[in-house]
């Protein structure tokens, strides 16, 4: 089987995912589509025990710009491909379950395993820019998982969060990865470290891994972009258990230890990453414990953990590594299992509160086993694999050369404030007294098993660490460059230091428990703090931004049809003079083709009507006036031996006469502006602009750098593309993909159109407002002085709304 | 009900608007040899849907235009794509046999037609749902004018 097929399963499952649901009608079909990512897994494991050697597999994709379709699979690769499909398999059939008879259900299996496929990429590619597209496509369809319940405000505010926030990180990673292709010559990842001494000497490199650092820290949700991650929670409990915890947020992660054999050495690596990983380890677990809604909680340890690998991973040595190797491993298992166990419990109770909330192990035995399970592997007890993770984390931590005693001292808050909340999620709503909320109903297998598979893999990871180390974490670590075989996975490492750090972290995690009422009193507190925070500071920036554009707006188009023409044509005016007029020096005498008395008379006939136009007192002389200006350079053309442009121009000015038939009897009489200055300005404004066009016109002639490509196009027209009428075999076959690019447009405006001009009847609706807002008073819109309403040519003509409405409203009722 | 039903437009319309259905073909057929081509063609189609309802107003067009302009669309990219199946770059013109018909002349079959056919049923939907929508407006806000209490 090719590699590919890894990426390619998922996607086409995807496609397949809605027709799926509609035949069947949603049932059974999680477990109908989990095949696709358990064969992933099958086919991984199989590939790890038939020696685990690197796959490759290349296609041309743009071979003139050097991208290919590279896909690389070595032990790291397989390590994350592993936890992402088999996590994805597990999700598919919980979210079955937990969207049982959702109408949307369809599209809900389309989009994850739309994101599956993109996660599997950006762990698979090995082409710098494939890797970039994956990882977009990982934005676009996570701000589609987030949004999903798509009628909920605080969903979409979320969902658009969490988009611009990972987006405009992924642009930063864009800039950044080319300048890596600018300055070693490469685009597989693969190849990179053979250029790190062309990175280290190269002036431009800090500024292209900082860009590349933006990235991945903007995913990964480091401080102080960490205020994404819990607004995300407003998706589906799966999303959040899949995307949020064990995948899409480890992408930065991922990506940085695709980085690491080539750039770890490098002097700005440690100051740069490792202190931001430990700030976030800090941040994330204060902030948890001061949650009281079950996700929140595990969103704010994954923003704990996730700041946990990034610092290991920091650290850049092989120790610190394997650790962050396998603390993801472990961390996947226990983090998806406790995000279940809480969506099972928010949908077995209705409540995510978890003062509400105690008593459960009579109803839900099983969920309770797993919810203790997966806390336990969280609080790091032995025999757990969270517990071997924890002991190497500490160990990291004291190995490192530089204030050791720091790293750990901010190591051991999180990780006890981490136990904390393993007993607050995990373990204190099945025990104690039935707390407020009740169980509606006892949720069914598909939602305990999934939950209940990943927090025994935890035990049994924890059992076996010889196994994950030499199948699994070992060739990992050894495929980025690490050493593969040290430190050696085990339970026990003897009576040491780290050992008793272990057991009084639980201790400590234990009294923070005990206390956590004192500590939910906290935010409160620090509540006038509050516009200090990330969130608030992305609330005014987003603000900021969009009632400047809505003021920008009113001021250059408020509803007034010559007010936008009158911008329109002052600012073409401006750059055309600045471009055509006063950057060439000499004018011309007139080069152009020969003129007849045919021509002559055109255009004393379009001087006539244009002078007519804007003299006559009726709009429909006007308009007629105005078609006489339309054919008359109709007929221009053709005089200039230009017959389709010709035919065009004469349709679309015979169209316009048909537009205006319709709209001339909506149209108030026209009726002139009292003021002489403003009349004076809209002259002066017309004199420069119709100055400025010809002027241009003019110039143009001596405005030719290269030499003309239309004789090689008129020869070639013939003999490549069997047509003789040369302006069509340009459109459609020599330059077709621009007039490809120009339908498209055309129906996209057209389906605009139609959209504008429906919506009218809905009343009106100002931009960047929230639906409820609609009945605001039509008088706070800026009315325009009376004088300028007189002319009212914008009541049919114009395509706004709200005007629109305005003018009807005046009419009596 | 309608405002064009005067004693000229009507029958006029009836005798144009087949012409112009002929005339519009005509023009997307020969365009690739004489002056023409999809989007003339499509507009003079436009042309033609609008004044048939402008005259019969009850006898507007049973397929969406918008799904027209999408079909468009999709001709445009199959037609692109064919090259891909054949081993050839997107976009190359694949050419069949050349045939000649009265009035067009000779015409050679080919992706190059099919897009060009992709074009005219953009142009046609476009262009004739914009101006369809506003007729409709018009017609129902004559008939029936709204009144607010």
């Amino acid at each position: 089987m090719e590699i590919y097929w890894v990426i390619l399963a998922p996607l086409l499952a995807a496609l397949l995912a809605p027709t799926l649901v509609r035949l069947t009608g949603g049932r059974g079909t999680g477990l109908l589509l989990s095949i696709v990512p358990f064969g992933i897994v099958v086919f991984l494991l199989r590939h790890v025990a038939s020696g685990n050697e690197v796959l490759e597999w290349t296609h041309a994709w743009m071979p003139t710009l050097g991208v290919d379709l590279s896909l690389r699979i070595s032990g790291y690769e397989t390590l994350f491909l592993l936890l992402v499909s088999f996590i994805g398999g597990l999700i598919v059939i919980y979210a079955g379950a937990y969207l049982k008879g959702h109408p949307q259900l369809g599209r809900f299996y389309l989009i994850i395993l739309l994101f599956m496929a993109s996660m599997l990429g950006i762990i698979a590619a090995d082409d710098m820019l494939l890797l970039f597209v994956f990882w977009e496509l990982t934005s676009i369809t996570s701000f589609l998982l987030v949004g999903f319940k798509h009628t909920d405000p605080v969903a979409r505010k979320a969902a658009l969060q969490a988009l611009l926030v990972t987006g405009g990180g992924g642009l930063a990673l864009l800039a950044g990865l080319l300048m890596v292709m600018q300055i070693t010559g490469t685009n597989l990842i693969s190849a990179l470290p053979q250029h790190a001494d062309a990175m280290a000497a190269s002036p431009l490199f800090p500024a292209a891994f900082i860009l590349i650092l933006l990235g991945a820290f903007t995913k990964s949700a480091q401080v102080p972009f960490h205020f994404w991650l819990p607004g995300a929670m407003a998706a589906p409990t799966p999303v959040s258990a899949y995307l949020h915890s064990a995948t899409m947020v480890k992408a930065g992660v991922i990506l940085l230890a695709k980085l690491w054999p080539s750039m770890s050495q490098h002097e700005l690596w440690t100051p740069l990453v490792a202190p931001v990983g430990a700030a976030t380890l800090l941040t994330g677990a204060v902030l948890a414990v001061l949650q009281t809604d079950l996700k929140k909680l595990l969103a704010y340890t994954t923003v704990s953990i996730l700041g946990a690998l990034t610092m290991l991973l920091g650290f850049g040595d092989s120790y610190a590594l394997k650790t962050a190797l396998l603390l993801a491993l472990s961390h996947g298992l226990y983090k998806g299992s406790l995000f279940m166990v809480a969506g099972t419990i928010d949908h077995a109770t209705g409540t995510r509160d978890v003062r509400r909330l105690s008593g459960l192990l009579k109803a839900m035995p099983l969920l309770a086993v797993t919810g203790v399970l997966a806390a336990l592997s969280m609080s790091g007890v032995p025999p757990t694999l969270g517990f071997i993770s924890k002991e190497l984390l500490y160990e990291a931590q004291l190995e490192q050369p530089s204030s050791g005693w720091l790293w750990l001292a901010i190591g051991f808050v999180a990780s006890a404030f981490g136990v904390t909340v393993a007993l607050i999620v995990g373990v204190r709503p099945f025990f104690g007294k039935p707390g407020a909320a009740g169980v509606h109903h006892a949720p069914g297998l598909g939602m305990v098993l999934p939950p209940t598979v990943l927090a025994v893999l935890g035990l049994v990871c924890g059992l076996l660490p010889g196994w994950v180390d030499s199948a699994l974490i070992g060739p990992a670590a050894g495929s980025l460059g690490g050493d593969a075989s040290h430190p050696y996975l085990t339970l026990w490492h003897g009576f040491t230091i780290v050992l008793a750090l272990s057991a009084l972290t639980l201790l400590a995690g234990y009294l923070a428990y005990r206390g956590r009422e004192r500590l939910a009193a906290i935010p409160a507190a620090l509540s006038r703090w509050r516009w200090i925070t990330p969130t608030a500071l992305y609330d005014t920036c987003l603000d900021g931004t969009l009632n400047f554009a809505a003021r920008l707006t009113l001021v250059i188009q408020n509803g007034q049809l010559r007010h936008y023409v009158r911008w329109t044509l002052v600012v073409s005016a401006a750059l055309i003079i600045y471009a055509a007029v006063l950057s060439s020096s000499t004018f011309l005498v007139y080069q152009g083709q020969p003129i007849n008395a045919l021509v002559l008379a055109v255009v004393f006939l379009l001087c006539v009507t244009a002078i007519g136009s804007v003299l006559v007192n009726s709009r429909l002389t006007a308009i007629l006036c105005l078609g006489g200006v339309g054919y008359a350079v109709a007929m221009l053309f053709a005089a200039f031996a230009a017959p389709d442009l010709a035919i065009t121009q004469l349709l679309v000015e015979t169209l316009t006469v048909v537009l205006f038939s319709f709209v001339i009897l909506k149209l108030p009489e026209i009726r002139n502006i009292r003021s002489r200055r403003r009349r004076s300005a809209d002259m002066a404004i017309a004199a420069v602009a119709g100055l400025a066009m010809a002027a241009m016109a003019w110039q143009a002639m001596q405005f030719r750098a290269a030499d003309s490509i239309s004789p090689g196009l008129v020869e070639r027209s013939v003999p490549e593309a069997f047509g003789r009428n040369v302006v069509n075999v340009i459109l459609v076959d020599f330059r077709a993909l621009d007039t490809l690019g120009e339908i498209l447009v055309l129906a996209l405006a057209g389906v605009g159109v139609v959209a504008v001009l429906a919506s009218r009847r809905r009343g009106p609706r100002r931009l960047f407002q929230a639906p409820d807002d609609s009945e605001a008073p039509r008088d706070s819109r800026p009315h325009p002085d009376p004088d300028e309403l007189d002319t009212g040519a914008s009541a049919g003509a114009d395509i706004d709304p709200g005007r629109a409405i305005t003018t009807e409203a005046r009419t009596p009722s | 009900m309608s405002d064009y039903s005067t004693s000229i437009l009507p029958p006029a319309a009836r005798l144009l608007v087949p012409v112009l259905y002929a005339f519009s073909i005509f023009l997307l057929l020969r365009g690739h040899n004489l002056p023409g081509g999809g989007f003339i063609g499509g507009l003079v189609l436009a042309t033609a849907l609008v004044l048939r309802v402008m005259v019969q107003p009850d006898k507007a067009p049973r397929l969406d235009l918008i799904v027209l302009a999408g079909i468009g669309l999709m001709v445009a990219l199959i037609a692109a794509a064919v090259p891909l199946f054949l081993g050839q770059e997107l976009f190359t013109g694949v050419w069949g046999p050349e045939f000649a018909l009265p009035l067009v002349g000779k015409i050679k079959l080919g992706t190059v037609l099919v897009f060009d056919i992709g074009v005219f049923l953009v142009v046609t939907g476009v262009a004739a749902k914009i101006l369809l929508v506003l007729l409709a407006q018009l017609l129902s806000g004559q008939t029936a004018p709204r009144r607010r209490s």
